[in-house]
């Protein structure tokens, strides 16, 4: 009912509220219901009696054009227009694109991990730097080509289209059953970065900082492996996300990712160049240098969360 | 399959006939033609409330608010004197183009 609902609203949502226009839409919604309730008795699922009703829904245009209405051309010419099709073809690239992404965060955290490691064991951290560069620079390489394969879908990762009804209806009958594969997938890669985390403080009790710099090292892989295993299983419904337009790919929420990328950008550079100068410069040189990284984490997370709840509340009021 | 552009010409008869029998609304109406054209024919949601509008703002057809059921109101049509021949007019111009269009038809070519 809810998905008839939004279909609906959608669909007016180019025509002007006239009184006439509101008559029709609730007359349709109507219609619409009652032929999903028929469908159902009928014995069909959910699913089918939503595609049928949706299929069997006309085009908007033919209304408009009866009720003297003309839609708006130019936003048809600048907007692109998705069909299913082209969803198809978007959800297969951008599952590729995950999997080379989740390897490049893995790569990117092993090579950390790696440094601290090294640098801990050698009392010099330029070996574990050259390392995490190398590992660095594969990832980017990695993130890049993968980027390639969505660059042509450009304007769905921006939110510059519109999707035809027919691919709509098809994403919103077929979202269900992705959800199962994510919540395995976050059940999984939450689990192990609590198996890291308690790794960690394991290591720590040990109260010996060998110990405690590999029980970070650890943490970190187990994050790699976490973080990549989230990306894959939530790429899909990242997909869907996107194309709806909902969640995190809502317009509003899409303006504090952006300032939450500003932020990004300015604050981990700083926060490499402070390590590696504390490296070269500081009084321990490499081999404690790197829990910079472990605070910057943190104070980013903060950092994140007062932006997120700011943009919120102002949003409230 | 039947294109709609081929019968987006014979709605009006179909509505105006059934519209005699009784009034209705929308959703037993498309439930019916889908009944009297043997499930032949599904008419699109979108095609019907044109053809609505059309008809209403011809005077053919007029409009009144049904009584509420399952918590939905629903807005029935009912013939009017000059709809009723105009369906007539539609029948004999029906019967004409069927003539005419059967001239061209050959299942042996």
């Amino acid at each position: 009912m809810k998905t008839i609902k939004t279909y609906i609203d959608n669909t007016f949502s180019t025509l002007p509220a006239t009184p006439d226009v509101l008559a029709l839409k609730k007359d349709m919604t109507a219609h619409m219901e009652d032929k999903y309730e028929a469908l159902l008795s009928e014995g069909k699922s959910n699913n089918e009696a939503i595609g049928i009703v949706i299929s069997e829904f006309g085009d908007i245009a033919e209304l408009a054009a009866e009720m003297g209405i003309t839609l708006p051309e130019s936003n048809h010419a600048e907007v692109a227009v998705v069909d299913t099709p082209v969803v198809d073809a978007y959800l297969a690239a951008a599952k590729k694109n995950s999997r080379f992404a989740a390897v490049g965060i893995f790569l990117v955290l092993l090579g950390a991990a790696l440094l601290i490691t090294l640098s801990s064991l050698l009392a010099n951290g330029v070996v574990g730097v050259v390392i995490l560069l190398f590992f660095i620079a594969v990832a980017v390489g990695l993130f890049i080509y993968g980027g390639s394969l969505v660059e042509p879908y450009k304007y769905i990762e921006t939110g510059k289209f519109t999707l035809t009804h027919g691919a709509k209806a098809f994403l919103e009958t077929t979202q269900n059953s992705l959800t199962s594969g994510k919540t395995i997938g976050e059940i999984v890669g939450i689990t192990l970065i609590l198996l890291g985390v308690m790794a960690l403080l394991v290591f720590a009790l040990f109260g010996n900082y060998l110990m405690a710099a590999a029980g970070v090292a650890l943490l970190l892989v187990c994050i790699g492996i976490g973080t990549g295993v989230m990306v894959l299983s939530g790429s899909a419904s990242q997909g869907y996300n996107k194309l709806l337009k909902r969640g995190e790919y809502a317009p509003e929420a899409r303006k504090k990712d952006g300032i939450i990328g500003v932020v990004a950008a300015i604050f981990w550079p700083l926060a490499v160049a402070i390590y590696l100068a504390y490296s070269f410069l500081g009084p321990t040189g490499f081999s404690k240098s790197w829990v910079i990284f472990p605070i910057a984490g943190v104070i980013f997370a903060v950092i994140a969360i007062i932006i997120s709840v700011v943009m919120d509340s102002k949003k409230a009021q | 399959m039947i294109s709609s552009d081929i019968i987006r010409g014979t709605i009006d008869i179909m509505i105006l006939y059934l519209l005699w029998q009784q009034d209705s609304y929308g959703y037993a109406l498309s439930k019916q033609i889908n009944e009297v054209s043997k499930e032949k024919y599904t008419i699109k949601e979108t095609t019907l409330y044109s053809a609505f509008a059309r008809l209403e703002k011809d005077g053919y057809i007029t409009s009144y608010p049904g009584d509420e059921t399952r918590g939905r109101k629903r807005t029935y049509y009912k013939i009017t004197e000059s709809g009723k021949a105009y369906y007539k007019e539609k029948c004999q111009e029906w019967k004409l183009t069927k003539k005419v269009v059967e001239e061209f038809i050959r299942e042996d070519i």
